[in-house]
């Protein structure tokens, strides 16, 4: 080729590089401020010289490639603190959300309106019988349970709000996921054919930051220009050309699997919107909604317990309504209730009656509340009754053992080999008289049982199965193993698939319903242990192993958790209770009280009403009220919502007793017990000392200032139990010799855990005042315990003032009462679980807005770190990757100056042409 | 280093906002005054905040309650300062009847004053405030004593209640203020005085031919006693009564301060031609001598009669041991002259073992012989004893007038009402000794004035003691809720003087950010070509 044309090349050459470059700074100018953009320079190359007689002639300049600038390590980085900054963002907007809902400021905060309820006691203290007072208290109770009802509304709502987002969320990463999967397949087209596609890597890049922002990712880049995405935890989301579409379900992330699974990777997000707002539901909201509805029933149950035990201005005349029922199969097991297992069966329960026409005489019934420590024990024998339930109930209390205080055990069977069981059956009674004690039988059963004391009232369930063997519930537990919830009880039921524990298999499953404080789920036996036989199943942090038993559909049995979680009581032993063992029912307690209250002429009657709450009912012209300021109260009307103020069992359910309505009812005042709870001994009785014989068996008392003599049986007590035999021999004797009965005007037990005799009046006793000359005596009032000084015993007259404010006092007094009150601790992808904190009411609250608080400045000074670094981090991409006006300006000046310099090259070869045309 | 368009437009904008958010939080500072506004602004601050706030709502409820403790605390102090002096002036009265020449009108129109204090007392007793019955204990709707009989009352029944009203003025911390009004108007004790320290009874002993023994005396030591204390102490003095042989008695004729003990009961004898004797102290010789000689022979020679200035030993037997010492308070001047008696041995009782109960219940005394009986009949001489004047039956709540006899065994001898101690039934008393003009119960119910003005004086005292427990514990709550509130504004409230300067100082940083951003965002190659 001739010199000029190559001349002419290297002039076309040299416009084209140029204009090429403008187009690039073009580019670059145009994109200056769009996000995610790397600037593109272009790499010049020589163009491949031509040999041209031997001699080697340059051919200019070519474009060889345009590069993107871009890191992709910074990149990288830039994206995780991008992610983190996004997730602590959404998480400090609901947390100021939170906080508003806590304004420490407002009076209307649920603090301060605790603090402002227990005031409102302290003022109708100053003024019992005031009504605008009692008003009060009942409005002010209402706010306070309004206020918590709306903050767990609020928190809920919160919590749906959150889920929300998170569905929302999963929708953008979805449609991010298939934008991602379409680049792929762009950039893996252009680059096979040799080509960097840098335009549509940087729009890659930024759906994948936009990505990242929303929930935490691995990427690994592909030789061939795909990118594969994975979730933290290794499960794909974007490969080669294949998008996988994440799930939300009810706030839950899911990843489906290709055979039609699910997998909830939500605790696998670590940061991003997705992570904030997960933690945001799961480590606070959900933990203030559990400890709110912790503080409720805590404060719903000592406040109850409190009022339980007072009067309002008046007895109570009209029918009352239990606000709790018992899961009604076995006759409506107390542990069963929400506050069961608060019942402390060492101590009783005391009712004061009232004739209107004759208000001086009330009349009280005192139920023994205790629980019998001696349980029978089935030797052998086949039931009459197979595939039925034996109730067996002791209506008469008495001492197995020398005495002549014979228990009564009456017992009735119910057919379940029907759906629904059959009626009651066969039945019986059986009296433990000396002869049989410790060996009898009942309907071809043969039981032994050890000495003890028999309480009336106490029952207890034994399932026989095909061939009439009975086969009580044997459960056992890890005792190293820590319920998730403390102080809280268990309540198991079983709903489907009753029968032999021992025989549960895949096709044959027993599913359990269980539940506690705050949560309801179930267990399925559904496998024996291959070497122990057993089924074992995992609850909540416990591990419980079945070891025998039969179990028909709706039996429950209960576990309580002490303050560490353990399933232990307070002697340590397995906090187990089942329908096996001796234990109270409602239908069993309104039995007893009836027989009780019949016998006393106290004229009221207790009904067990559908739902298994209990109901009592004056007869017309009665009134009645419960406990005094003497008696120790078991709590059993506290747990069946009798003459409590609030009712409800958690935050959301709080509210004041309906028929507190009439304020009158609130009780302010306590009945005035009188000076003592009988005659109580002096001494401890410690047997085998206790010998009663001539010389020391007789002594002498007056009742209503007539005089009577007692002659007691000569026994030599032995034991501990025997002492019970002593107690009924003395009421016996004192019965006897009184002329006042009926009914009976004394009662005279053995308190086995004092350790001594306790004289007092019977229910509906007409004794006035009772001394007893010990001194005459000394040698009886010794062997029984007694000092001897002559002792006198005023039983009280269920009287009151209408300014006493025992009561109320005593429920203000519990605004600084330190209780145990359980804390939670709610960790992203582990068991929710809870400790003790000795505290009381106000300070568990006050402590769960610390935490809150401290939640909010955490995320506050992680944004502001994380702002910085997001910074600087983008000040370095930039550095690289950023456009700077000024250099694209030069360099357009430059790359015109190129063109202009190549345009003229272009003219002077043009005028050289010229120049050669018009030679002539 | 490569400093891109973009870096320098985000770096402005970041920090525009950086000090517009610092503007914003120090304004917020400013406007409500605080600077913990919302729980993350102090997390450690926020519990103690609260638990501030719950406190000072709690003091200023316990500055309510002590407002109406105080309340009922003044209406008892003044009732009572009232009552007081209705006492003096029933005991003014009393002490003007004792005079000699008073006559039966007097009596008649002393008895009217007393009848009208009573009433009064009555009205005093039944005190209101605020409508409530202060002392009926928490019966406050009840009246709190009427009489048993309006037109001839013979006892205020209290109608009250026993449980006193009670504020709360600290965490766990009870204080009762309000009065049970049968602790306030009855006393609790009976102050036992020469005007009712004495009971006669006679025993009459099994299948003896005597109807009736001798009378037998019992003498209670003066001092203050509960019912129980009464009884015991009555029942180990009747028993020793009983057992006791009978013995003379000295009886202290001169007016003087002078205590005899007697060693040796058996040496005194009663001479026949009376049986007084005056001894005389000679200072110059530091020796006493007897004046007249009603036959007491030993005691002439010199040394059966030994003394000094501060006490006398007197040897009847001649023994040389002395049988009765006499003893003086102060060292006795020259010329002081002892007269005393020597009575009749008193009778002999039957050695039996007597039971004294106080039953609470029925507030009743009983008396009776314990164990296996050795009398027949046992007679409390309340009406014809002769100490029936000083005798202690009335305040046992036995019927005076009468006497009690009838079998001791079997059936007690109780007291035929309840025992009351207290002013009202000291009124009551006195009217009826004014009506009757009887002198010595006059006496008698003066020295139970002076003990009720003493009861009521100590309550009245213990009224005080609470109010005063009452003003302290005000003291204390007013201190602690300027302290809390002062904490509560140390951890709370923004210093205005330092936010309102940094919020000059924030807005002087954002004008100048803005004014930086402003110059350099403007700035272009562009504007240059």
């Amino acid at each position: 080729m001739s010199g000029y044309r190559i001349t002419l090349d290297i002039a076309k050459g040299a416009l084209a590089a140029a204009q090429n470059n403008l187009a690039v700074t073009g580019h670059n100018i145009s994109n200056v401020s769009t996000d995610g953009y790397s600037r593109q320079t272009t790499s010049l190359a020589i163009a491949d010289p031509m040999s041209l007689g031997g001699i080697q002639f340059g051919r200019g300049v070519t474009i060889e490639s345009v590069q993107r600038q871009a890191n992709e390590h910074l990149e990288m980085r830039l994206r995780e603190q991008k992610s983190i900054l996004a997730g602590d963002e959404q998480a400090v907007l609901y947390v100021d959300n939170l906080e508003t809902l806590f304004d420490i400021q407002s009076e209307n905060e649920v603090g301060s309106m605790i603090a402002e309820f227990w005031n409102t006691w302290q003022d109708l203290s100053n003024n019992p019988s005031g009504v605008s007072d009692r008003a009060v208290v009942y409005e002010y109770g209402n706010q306070l349970s309004e206020r918590l009802n709306i903050l767990n509304e609020d928190l809920l709502q919160l919590e749906d709000h959150i889920n929300q987002e998170i569905n929302t969320g999963v929708e953008q990463v979805n449609a991010i996921l298939d934008k991602i999967a379409g680049l792929n397949v762009e950039i893996n087209l252009q680059e096979n054919l040799g080509k960097t596609a840098n335009d549509q890597r940087d729009s890659r890049s930024t759906l994948v930051m936009k990505l990242e922002q929303m929930m935490s990712i691995n990427t690994i880049d592909q030789h061939n220009g795909f990118l594969t995405i994975l979730t933290d935890g290794g499960y794909p989301l974007v490969i080669d050309n294949e998008s996988y579409h994440l799930k939300a379900d009810g706030g839950r992330i899911i990843w489906p699997t290709s055979s039609g699974g699910e997998i909830d990777i939500s605790d696998k997000v670590k940061s991003g919107k997705l992570s904030g707002w997960l933690d945001i539901k799961e480590e606070v909201v959900s933990k203030m909604r559990t400890q709110v509805d912790t503080l409720a029933k805590e404060l719903i149950w000592q406040v109850n317990y409190v009022h339980s035990q007072g009067t309002g201005l008046s007895y109570l005349s009209t029918e009352q309504n239990g606000s709790y029922n018992p899961i009604t199969s076995e006759g409506g097991v107390l542990s069963t209730l929400t506050y069961g297992h608060k019942i402390d069966y060492s101590k009783d329960f005391k009712m004061w009656t009232k004739d209107s026409n004759n208000p001086p005489n009330a009349v009280s019934v005192e139920v023994d509340m205790g629980i019998s420590d001696t349980s029978l024990t089935y030797v052998g024998g086949a039931a009459g009754s197979t595939q039925s339930k034996y109730y067996f109930t002791v209506t008469t209390a008495g001492t197995v053992g020398p005495g002549d205080d014979d228990p009564v055990i009456t017992w009735q069977t119910a057919d379940y080999s029907t759906t629904p069981p059959g009626l009651p059956g066969g039945g019986g009674t059986v009296s433990i008289a000396d002869a049989i004690a410790g060996n009898f039988g009942v309907d071809g059963m043969n039981f032994t049982i050890d000495p003890g004391y028999l309480i009336a009232g106490n029952t207890f369930t034994v399932n026989t199965d095909g061939a009439g063997t009975p086969m009580p519930l044997n459960v056992t537990n890890d005792p190293l193993q820590r319920a998730n919830s403390v102080l809280d009880n268990y309540v198991f039921r079983v709903i489907s698939g009753g029968g032999d524990v021992t025989g549960v298999s895949e096709a044959n499953p027993m599913v359990i319903e269980w539940r506690n404080s705050n949560e309801i789920s179930t267990i399925t036996l559904d496998e024996l242990d291959p070497i122990t036989g057993l089924a074992t199943v995992e609850v909540d942090g416990m591990v419980l192993t079945f070891g025998s038993g039969l179990l028909y559909n709706d039996d429950v049995f209960s576990i309580s958790t002490d303050e560490h979680g353990f399933q232990a009581d307070e002697n340590g032993a397995f906090s187990l209770e089942t329908s096996s063992q001796w234990h109270w029912t409602v239908d069993s307690f309104k039995d007893q009280f009836n027989t009780q209250s019949t016998a006393s002429g106290a004229h009221v009657t207790a009904f067990t009403n559908l739902n298994g709450s209990l109901k009592y009912t004056p007869d017309y012209g009665y009134s009645y009220t419960f406990s005094d300021d003497q008696a120790e109260d078991s709590g059993l009307m506290a747990a069946l919502g009798m003459n409590t103020f609030f009712e409800g069992d958690d935050a959301s359910s709080i509210t004041v007793k309906d028929t507190l309505e009439f304020v009158d009812y609130i009780a302010a005042a306590r009945i005035n017990g009188g000076d003592s709870n009988g005659m109580i001994g002096d001494a401890v009785l410690a047997p085998p000392d206790i010998s009663v014989a001539n010389g020391n068996n007789t002594f002498r008392f007056e009742e209503n200032d007539q005089s009577r003599t007692v002659i007691l049986d000569t026994v030599n007590y032995t034991t501990a139990v025997d002492l019970h035999s002593l107690a009924s021999d003395i009421q016996a004797k004192m019965n006897g010799a009184s002329t006042l009965g009926p009914p009976e005007p004394y009662k005279v037990v053995y308190d086995q855990d004092s350790n001594q005799i306790v004289i007092s009046e019977n229910d509906g006793s007409n004794m006035d005042n009772l001394e007893i000359f010990w001194s005459e005596n000394p040698n009886t009032a010794a062997a029984l315990g007694f000092q001897s000084l002559d002792k006198v015993y005023l039983p009280p007259f269920g009287d009151y003032g209408v300014s006493n404010n025992a009561n109320s006092l005593a429920i203000s007094e519990l605004q600084y009462t330190d209780l145990q009150i359980a804390k939670w601790n709610f960790t992203r992808g582990q068991d929710n679980y809870s400790d003790t904190s000795n505290i009381h009411i106000e300070g568990s609250y006050q402590d769960m807005l610390s935490g809150l608080g401290v939640k909010g400045a955490a995320l506050n000074q992680s944004i502001q770190f994380g702002d910085i670094m997001v910074e600087q981090l983008t000040q370095q991409r930039d550095t690289i990757s950023g456009v700077s006006i000024d250099e694209e300006m030069v360099k357009l000046i430059a790359y015109q100056q190129s063109y202009t310099a190549a345009s003229k090259l272009i003219r002077t070869v043009d005028e050289m042409l010229q120049t050669l045309m018009t030679v002539k | 280093m490569r400093v891109a368009s973009n870096t320098l437009y985000n770096l402005s904008t970041s920090r525009l906002n950086r000090v517009k958010y610092d503007l914003l939080e120090t304004n917020t500072r400013v406007a409500t005054g605080r600077k913990v506004n919302t729980l993350s602004d102090d997390p450690v601050s926020v519990a103690p905040i609260l638990n501030l706030k719950s406190s000072i709502a709690s003091v200023e409820q316990y500055t309510v309650n002590i407002a109406t403790g105080r309340q009922w605390l003044e209406g008892g102090e003044t009732a009572l300062s009232s009552v007081k002096d209705l006492i003096t002036e029933a005991k003014v009265t009393s002490i003007s009847m004792l005079n000699g020449i008073v006559t039966t009108e007097d009596y008649t129109s002393g008895a009217r004053v007393i009848e009208g204090i009573r009433e009064h007392l009555l009205t005093l007793a039944n005190t209101q405030v605020n409508g409530q019955y202060i002392f009926s204990g928490t019966k406050t709707n009840i009246r709190s004593f009427d009489p048993d009989d309006p037109d001839n009352p013979s006892k205020m029944i209290y109608q009250g209640g026993d449980n006193m009203f009670g504020i709360k003025m600290a965490e766990i911390s009870k204080i009762d203020v309000g009065y049970s009004g049968n602790d306030v108007f009855q006393t609790p004790y009976i102050i036992i005085d020469e005007t009712n320290n004495k009971i006669d009874f006679r025993e009459d002993p099994t299948g003896g031919a005597l109807e009736y023994g001798a009378e037998l005396t019992a003498e209670i030591p003066v001092g203050k006693y509960s019912p129980q204390e009464l009884a015991v102490t009555l029942e180990s003095l009747m028993t020793a009564r009983s057992a006791a042989a009978g013995q003379p008695e000295i009886l202290n004729v001169s007016q003087n301060d002078a205590k005899f003990v007697v060693n040796n009961y058996s040496a005194l004898t009663v001479p026949t031609g009376g049986a007084r004797i005056d001894l005389t102290y000679t200072a110059a010789t530091n020796s006493w001598a007897i004046l007249n000689d009603p036959g007491y022979v030993p005691l002439i020679s010199y040394n059966t009669l030994t003394g000094d200035a501060s006490s006398l030993n007197l040897d009847f037997s001649g023994d040389s041991e002395t049988d009765v010492t006499v003893t003086f308070d102060n060292p006795v001047p020259d010329g002081y002259t002892v007269s005393f008696d020597i009575s009749a041995a008193a009778a002999g009782g039957n050695d039996v073992d007597y039971s004294v109960n106080y039953n609470e219940g029925t507030k009743k005394f009983t008396i009776m012989e314990r164990g296996v009986p050795a009398l027949d009949n046992l007679e409390l001489m309340w009406a014809t004893g002769s100490n029936s004047a000083a005798s202690i039956g009335m305040d046992m709540g036995f019927d005076a007038s009468s006497d009690l006899t009838g079998p001791a065994d079997g059936v007690t001898h109780a007291s035929d009402d309840e025992v009351e101690w207290g002013v009202f039934r000291t009124l009551i008393e006195l009217q009826g000794f004014l009506e009757q003009g009887n002198a010595d119960g006059i006496n008698r119910s003066i020295a139970r004035l002076s003990a009720d003005f003493d009861y009521i004086g100590s309550i009245v005292s213990q009224i005080g003691i609470k109010g005063n427990r009452l003003d302290v514990r005000d003291n204390i709550i007013y201190d602690l809720n300027i302290s809390y509130q002062t904490t509560k504004m140390r951890l709370e409230d923004a210093d205005m003087i330092t936010e309102i300067t940094k919020l000059d100082q924030k807005q002087f940083a954002y004008n100048a950010a803005m004014s930086a951003t402003a110059k350099i965002i403007n700035m272009s190659l562009l504007d240059y070509l």
